[in-house]
């Protein structure tokens, strides 16, 4: 087995760069965030604040990037913030006031997940056997890639090819490296490309073992690599069958990564290289340090430590189908998505899963390509009412030319087994309700869809839209109890008729005359009069910190002609509404 | 008929991040609304109470006194005090519900509330108040029965209903059903506003600190927030129209004012009686001592200190002060029994009484000190004395017998009133509007700390667009006037750091106390300046470092050299001591160590105590902004005629050679210069004091001017005086107190010079303190001759220690000393300035006394090494420390398996030690020692441990010179080698570079290399942007100074490099060469250095 290692070296500070182009040239600083500590530790980086959670969303600097907080520790800088003076290991705080131009920020969850993601694809792209190692590292089987990139040169061939100066360099330990198969390197190169493409800069290492592969594509970056390889980047470094222990052994120990508390044993210890830890007995090392200390003898010996598992394949289901003709018409399209989505549910009910999320690909003539992302509220194997989504959708945002092809990408999940209350109000079936949101969303667009919430505010009127779902069981008296108490307003006696208020959405323009500050004549639409009874002023400052700052001063008034209204005056506009009309 | 109102229910700023005014807008505000009386009732005590009772005494308002009671289900019920009965019965509630719990979670049970409700009129709260909690909890039927328990408990005479309009929907519901309650129960109801500030204006900073108190932002905050600007004081014609319909609630609040007469100033303090012997009063108890005292001290009085100890008497005894004098006495003499240094520092040691009373160390009458800094019959204030203590458990140990001596409940530390300053402002506030960590981060450092409200409107928007902000921003614009705002409004409670109160009887009836952050301690509601204004005595214990060093190594010098050293009797002008002070050879002397006191000293050349006490004066901000410093020194060197602004003014400056240097010459000055009365320069003594204020001294300063004018001082010498005494503000000393602490000064001068070994000893045991890293001490001391040995398992204890070293044992030197004379006779001729008691300072450590020795012009006892001590092994616990030394002492380990199985260690903590070499003496490098501890299972019991089988020898590579230098900096802090610059001395100077020795030898403007370890880099605010720094090599120390600009372009070498190489013109003056810094690079070096001290 030939095992690959694709490592993205500083992979915080490539992933944010990848997803905010304009930081490129930037000086900045990677502070740890909400990276994972594993990730943090590999870098060299420990910390008790590592991995904290993030409070204050940066200034506009784009890409969601995320201001570190003063205490962060500083895991990677880039080139320029590294000439202002900057380092990893310092705090944020002291990073500013060794630099105040240089900027620091954290890598977005998301950057570094998509980052990932598109590492992982790469590597998916010529192995299926892959395995996502860490953040930024996938492992992937290259043994049986050979034939993709030609045939393996015989060792006679090698051999001459050496002879002739190619394919080879200097070793650290003076003999001859024998870096693989060329083969190997047009993959490992191939590898490299790929990444490029996607937006990273990474280093693969390939090898008969896991942890000399990792440590082959460390090395194609470290000073010790440059003996082996040359040290440009993008570089590959492939150790050949045999060879693992002449090549471990002049690697400083840190590019075996062990753990922090082993790291700091071995540096007390005195040992900075592999062959000086693969010197020591094992059986002393065992002692000393335990099962971790034995893996890392045996992997500064070259030997194996770990057997390569790949991940399962990606759970994700794909049918699709090539047209001899293209389709311009909606109907007959559906018509054939039908089809492949049938055959899709058919698969999804050998699983016990229905469809969670579709993603439409469509070729279009003259080569154009697009996406119709089908996103249900539930999971659900109701082929009509994917269909019905996919219709919306392809109405609503025509693809603009006729399609040659289609497949359809299946994320499964697990359909609920919906068990409706026997007190409840009945709620619609998952499909159905999905098709219906869907359907509304389309007609009036998707950020106007919802039900209605109270917001956490003062100000009068306000209201918010949260996303629907189903009330799945009733509230209980104590939540209605805790409810009145979060308003604030006395519960009624439980026999009180308390007037409620119609309220006019948008307030209206209403004809005041006030004296002293209070209305004594009111006018709305012809109705109203003089005032007979009242109440307040009820003032209200609010938001005075926003761009909407409301002050206004509300009065409920008895009219002459029988109507009870609540007008205010808003003191930033003077001008006097009704706010509505108590039934 | 005119509309009468007074507000019952009022917050300050003391309900902390809920009230947003300070008493006095609150007092001034009242009085401008034409408010008769107002009762303050601040969350859970009376904090602002002092404040605002002197701001309404002068506004004219009535200061009812109250507080909120918070009850076990978190509603708040405010009392108001009727009498004096009432006053401690409210302190004592508070405080019965404040001791026994946590900081800041006070409760007042019901149960507490019957015990303490004589004297207390009861309202029942707004909002947070316990009727309208159970009125929206249950309805009527469980509010009544509130109301019921509360007229039971204060009787109806004493309950009153509060109604409250601040323009709410759903309010009137709830104030018919109080209305109907209050008629029900047979209680008056009254109209209150529950104000959280004083006008409506303020309203949008109580949004803010509501903000800061929940931790949310405004945008986050919803319903947290007021939702209007309604909770201010009213005047009394606003609230009759808000009240119309109740114009009874607005009449009753006169009838309930008029219930609560209790004022402040009826305080039931008295301050606590001195032990008397029988058939004497006070001031009888107090002469006697005095005269005891004065023998003791002067052998001989003379007429002249006669006659000041007798006005002093007088005026102490006209004051009633006697007792004040005896108690501080009594905690003197319980140290002096139990061979604690004390010394009172401040203006105390302008008293002859003081001095007398060996409460403190300068002679007043010999140095002409002006008593009446200290104590006058115009000012009518109690005198401040502060006594300093050891740091550490001996200060402790004197503050908890004055907790013992006058109970748990008669003692208590002063409150130190936290308050918002320029930085925890911007970021307070900053956070609250939504601004990012970031841009908060960069604005603080912008900001110094040297800070005006009034100019935070001005610098904080350029502040702003320097952050790459815009200032005219509407969230820019609210932070300014937020910040500009809350400047100065208390935040927390904190403690003063040695301020005690005591009081005759109970202290709780007095002022609540509150239990501190610290274990043991109590602390009262008000601080120090609150307590002088209201006449409460506060007595000052103040631990101070360097007496702890003093105190150690005293016993040490005993112990080790046969010397009995007695600090009150030194030589007085030793000059091995003065020699040493000329060369500025003061790295760990009290006061005189730093770099801006080392670059002074050999200027100064000082030869005398006196100029002791202008060297500790005069490196001062206020000297310094005042341009003194300089004068001063060129006068003393002959190189600036001595002059003076009026020759009247000659006698008050002739001392300091014709510039004013003490707060009591600029007394003087403005009384003799500028006719000032007593008074007059009483205030402006006030405005130099520890409240500086420019806004008054730029009053007095147009008083000064026409003062000196009407006596024809005009032009520059006018200036001069004004510069002098308007810098001040900033920071000035008493002669009183630079001369205190030029006497610690000297003592641990002379004990660096003639015991260097015991005094690093001592000093490193103290640490941390004073301004170098152990690390320079070490390497300081080496270079003196000092030996210094590593830690070691077998004789090192806890602390650093003092042995003979083996390679001097057969030194005939040692042991010489004994019986060269008394000490007594030795200290005869010891100047009459400077005299230390604590005649039991060399805390004798057996009965036979010990005849000092002198050997004055020997630098040190040859023979004698300092070990240091276990407390600096990182990762060490101290109760490991304490293991491994009692084991040792009973015998020493032969092994490193021995040692962890008798002081039952963790294996992290063996690694330390062995990475240190702490094991060399069981004859084991540090990586064999490394190899055997990792070998051993701390998991099993000590004698398993013990039976385990000989590990086989280490494979381990040995240490390396640089590697055992890295172990020693990383695990200890301090390396005992030699200095890592030493290793590289040939490479360094075949580059050229030269030694700190080589570079005193330069020539003025001489281009120079420099380079060494940083240990230290300021950038004071008065060196306008200038960065000084202070480079260490093997030989000594390299002065830097970098300007402004070159700082700015080379920021991030200068503040993260360790060690600097610094190449730039010399500059040498005086004996002081100060390299002018062009270009700094950092040195490489797998070496770490000590961290340096930072102070930009």
């Amino acid at each position: 087995m030939r095992i690959a290692s694709l490592w993205v070296p500083d992979f915080p500070l490539q992933a944010l760069r990848r997803s905010t182009p304009e930081l490129a040239e930037a000086p900045l600083a990677v502070a740890a965030g909400p990276l994972p500590r594993d990730l943090i530790e590999r870098v060299g980086i420990h910390s008790p604040q590592a991995g904290g959670a993030r409070g204050v969303i940066c200034d506009g600097m784009g890409g969601g990037s995320v201001a570190a907080t003063p205490r962060d520790l500083i895991v990677c800088v880039s080139a320029e913030a590294a000439e202002l003076g900057v380092r990893a290991g310092m705090t944020a705080a002291q990073a500013r006031q060794v630099a105040p131009a240089a900027l620091v920020r954290v890598t977005p969850e998301a950057a570094a997940a998509a980052a990932d993601e598109a590492l992982a694809d790469v590597a998916g792209g010529f192995s299926p056997r892959v395995r996502r190692h860490a953040l930024g590292e996938v492992l992937l089987d290259v043994g049986g890639l050979v034939p993709r990139f030609g045939s393996e040169p015989s060792e006679r061939e090698f051999t001459s090819r050496e002879r002739g100066g190619h394919g080879g360099s200097r070793a650290p330990g003076g003999g001859r490296e024998r870096r693989g198969t060329p083969r190997e390197e047009s993959i490992a190169h191939e590898l490299l490309r790929a990444c490029r493409r996607v937006g990273l800069e990474a280093r693969v290492g390939i090898a008969a073992s896991v942890g000399v592969a990792r440590a082959a594509a460390r090395c194609a970056q470290s000073s010790v690599g440059a003996g082996l390889a040359p040290a440009r980047r993008g570089d590959a470094v492939v150790v050949r069958l045999g060879e693992e222990c002449t090549f471990m052994a002049p690697l400083p120990l840190v590019l075996l990564e062990p753990p922090p508390d082993l790291a700091a044993m071995l540096a007390r210890w005195g040992l900075a290289t592999a062959s000086e830890l693969a010197r020591l007995p094992r059986q002393e090392v065992a002692l000393r340090l335990g099962q971790d200390g034995v893996a890392l003898h045996r992997l500064a010996c070259g030997e194996e430590t770990a057997a390569f598992v790949p991940d399962p394949l990606r759970e994700v289901l794909r049918e699709g189908v090539e047209l001899d003709f293209p389709l311009g018409v909606l109907e007959p399209f559906l018509f054939l998505a039908s089809g492949i989505l049938s055959r899709l549910e058919r698969r999804l009910e050998l699983r016990g899963e229905g469809f969670s999320e579709v993603l439409l690909e469509l070729h279009l003539e003259g080569g154009g390509h697009r996406e119709c992302r089908l996103k249900l509220v539930a999971p659900t194997r109701e082929v009509p009412a994917v269909l019905a989504l996919a219709r919306l959708q392809l109405e609503a945002s025509p693809p603009g030319a006729p399609v040659e092809g289609v497949a359809a990408l299946v994320t499964p999940g697990r359909v609920r087994l919906a068990q409706g209350s026997l007190f409840g109000p009945a709620t619609p079936a998952p499909g159905k309700l999905s098709t219906a949101l869907a359907r509304l969303a389309a007609l009036v667009g998707p950020d106007r869809v919802g039900a209605p919430a109270v917001p956490d505010t003062h100000r009068p009127g306000a209201w918010d839209l949260a996303p629907f779902a189903p009330v799945e069981e009733r509230a209980t008296e104590r939540q209605v109890h805790d409810s009145a108490r979060w308003v604030g307003e006395l519960r009624p006696a439980p026999c009180a008729l308390t007037p409620v208020l119609r309220a006019f959405r948008p307030p209206r323009r209403v004809e005041v005359v006030a004296v002293g500050g209070r209305p004594v004549v009111v006018r709305k639409d012809g109705t109203g009069g003089l005032v007979v009874g009242w109440a307040g002023p009820y003032r209200f400052v609010g938001d005075w910190w926003g761009d909407e700052p409301c002050a206004r001063q509300e009065f409920d008034v008895a009219t002459e002609d029988g109507s009870l209204l609540r007008v205010y005056f808003d003191r930033l506009e003077h001008r006097w509404f009704a706010d509505g009309i108590y039934d | 008929m005119t509309d009468r109102y007074c507000e019952l229910h009022a917050h300050t700023a003391f309900s902390f991040l809920e009230g947003a005014s300070a008493p006095e807008d609150l007092a001034e505000r009242a009085a401008r609304l034409g408010l008769p009386a107002v009762a303050v009732a601040d969350r859970g005590g009376v904090y602002g109470i002092p404040r605002f009772h002197t701001a309404a005494r002068e506004a004219g308002v009535e200061a009812i006194v109250g507080a909120e009671a918070v009850l076990p289900d978190g509603s708040r019920l405010p009392l108001l005090v009727q009498d004096a009965r009432g006053y401690s019965n409210l302190c004592r509630m508070l405080t019965s519900g404040a001791l026994g719990r946590p900081k800041g979670e006070a409760v007042v049970s019901w149960e507490l509330l019957e015990q303490h409700a004589g004297g207390l009129f009861a309202l029942t709260g707004g909002e947070s108040g316990p009727l309208v909690r159970a009125l929206k909890g249950g309805g009527e039927q469980p509010a009544a029965g509130v109301l019921h328990r509360l007229v039971e408990i204060f009787g109806a005479a004493r309950v009153a209903v509060e109604v409250q309009r601040h323009q709410r929907r759903g309010e009137e519901t709830r104030n018919a059903a109080l209305v109907r309650l209050a008629q029900a129960v047979g209680v008056p109801v009254v109209a209150t506003q529950d104000a959280l500030h004083a006008a409506p204006a303020d309203g949008p900073l109580a949004d803010a600190l509501a903000c800061i108190r929940e931790h949310h932002t405004l945008d986050t905050a919803g319903r947290l927030l007021e939702p209007n600007r309604a909770r201010h004081l009213r005047s009394p014609g606003e609230m009759a129209r808000l009240f119309a319909d109740l114009p009874d609630a607005v009449a009753a609040t006169c009838r309930v004012a008029d219930a609560c007469p209790f004022r402040l100033h009826q305080l039931p303090y008295r301050f606590p009686s001195a032990r008397l012997e029988e058939g004497r009063d006070e001031a009888e108890e107090l002469r006697v001592r005095v005269e005891e005292g004065a023998r003791e001290r002067y052998f001989t009085v003379t007429p002249k200190v006669r006659l000041q100890l007798e006005r002093e008497l007088s005026l102490i005894g006209k004051l009633g002060l006697a007792g004040y004098f005896l108690v501080v006495h009594d905690i003197v003499r319980f140290c002096r029994a139990r061979s604690i240094l004390a010394q009172g520092r401040g203006s105390a040691a302008n008293s002859a009484v003081c001095y007398a009373l060996s409460i403190t160390a300068v002679d007043p009458v010999a140095m002409e000190l002006l008593f009446e800094r200290f104590l006058s019959e115009e000012r009518g204030e109690w005198p401040d004395i502060d006594i300093d203590l050891p740091s550490g458990d001996l200060r402790e140990e004197v503050i908890q017998h004055v907790y013992r001596t006058y109970g748990e409940r008669g003692a208590a530390m002063t409150a130190n009133v936290i308050t918002y300053k320029r930085r925890s402002a911007i970021r307070e506030v900053g956070k609250v509007l939504g601004f990012s960590a970031e841009h908060l981060d960069r604005l603080s450092a912008l900001s110094g700390s040297w800070e005006f409200a009034a100019h935070v409107r001005e610098e904080l928007p350029e502040h702003l667009r320097i952050a790459g902000l815009a200032p005219e921003e509407r969230r820019a614009r609210l932070l300014v006037e937020l910040v500009a705002r809350v400047m100065h409004l208390p935040r927390h409670l904190g403690q003063h750091s040695g301020g005690m109160v005591l009081a005759a009887g109970r202290l709780d009836d007095v002022v609540p106390l509150e239990p501190a952050s610290m274990p043991g301690r109590v602390v009262i509601q008000w601080d120090k300046d609150d307590c002088a204004d209201l006449g409460i005595i506060k007595v000052d214990l103040l631990g101070l470092g360097m007496l702890q060093v003093l105190q150690d190594a005293v016993p040490l010098i005993k112990e080790h050299e046969g010397v009995a050293i007695d600090l009150a009797h030194l030589p007085p002008d030793d000059p091995g001591v003065y020699d040493m002070l000329c060369r500025a050879d003061t790295v760990g002397v009290f006061q005189i160590e730093s770099r801006a006191q080392m670059a002074t000293l050999p200027r100064m050349k000082p030869q005398r105590f006196y100029d002791l006490v202008v060297e500790v004066a005069i490196i001062r901000p206020g000297p310094i902004v005042g341009k003194m410093v300089h004068p001063y020194l060129n006068r003393r060197a002959g190189c600036e005629r001595v002059i003076y602004p009026h020759p009247d003014l000659e006698p008050i400056l002739k001392r300091t050679l014709g510039v004013p240097l003490f707060q009591e010459q600029l007394m003087r000055v403005a009384m003799v210069a500028a006719g000032f009365s007593g008074g007059q320069a009483e205030e402006l003594r006030r405005a130099m004091g520890a409240k500086r204020s420019v806004e008054r001294m730029a009053k007095l300063e147009r008083q000064l001017r026409e003062g000196m004018a009407e006596r024809g001082i005009e032009g520059p010498a006018a200036d001069g005086i004004v510069q002098g005494i308007t810098s001040f503000a900033l920071y000035g000393f008493p002669e009183s107190h630079a001369a205190s602490f030029a006497l610690i000064a000297y003592a641990s001068a002379y004990l660096r010079a003639h015991h260097p070994a015991c005094f690093l000893a001592a000093l490193l045991n103290a640490w941390p303190m004073g301004f170098y890293h152990p690390a320079t001490l070490v390497q300081d001391a080496k270079r003196h001759g000092v030996r210094v040995l590593p830690i070691d398992v077998n004789t090192s204890g806890v602390a650093c220690r003092v042995e003979v070293s083996p390679a001097v044992i057969l030194s005939p030197s040692r042991g010489g000393g004994a019986g060269e004379g008394s000490h007594r006779a030795w200290s005869a001729p010891c100047s009459a300035e400077v005299r230390w008691d604590s005649s039991a300072a060399a805390r004798p450590q057996n009965d036979n006394p010990v005849p000092a020795i002198r050997h004055p012009d020997r630098a040190t006892v040859p023979g004698l090494a300092v070990r240091l001590g276990l407390r600096f092994v990182k990762g060490l616990r101290e109760e490991a420390a304490k293991r491994i030394e009692e084991e040792a002492a009973k015998g020493p380990f032969v092994s490193v398996r021995e040692v962890a199985a008798r002081c039952s260690l963790r294996n992290d903590e063996l690694a330390a030690l062995a990475e240190i070499g702490a094991f060399a003496s069981l004859g084991q490098t540090r990586r064999s020692a490394l190899w055997q501890v990792s070998a051993l299972d701390g998991r099993r019991p000590p004698l398993a441990q013990a039976m385990q089988p000989d590990p086989p020898p280490s494979q381990l590579p040995e240490m390396t010179l640089r590697e055992r230098y890295v172990a020693d900096y990383l695990g200890s802090g301090v390396t005992v080698g030699r200095h890592p610059l030493a290793l590289r001395r040939m490479e360094l100077a075949g580059r050229g570079i030269l030694s700190a020795a080589q570079l005193a030898r330069v020539r003025d403007g001489q281009l120079v290399r420099v380079a060494g370890v940083v240990i230290v880099r300021q950038r004071p605010y008065t060196a306008k942007g200038m960065c000084f720094m202070t480079l260490e090599d093997e030989t000594g120390f390299a002065n830097i100074a970098v300007m402004p600009n070159n700082f700015d372009l080379q920021r991030a070498v200068i503040t993260t490099s360790a060690l600097l190489e610094v190449e730039g013109r010399a500059q040498a003056r005086d004996g002081v060469v100060t390299v002018l810094a062009g270009r700094c690079r950092p040195l490489p070096a797998a070496t770490p250095a000590s961290p340096s001290r930072d102070f930009h």
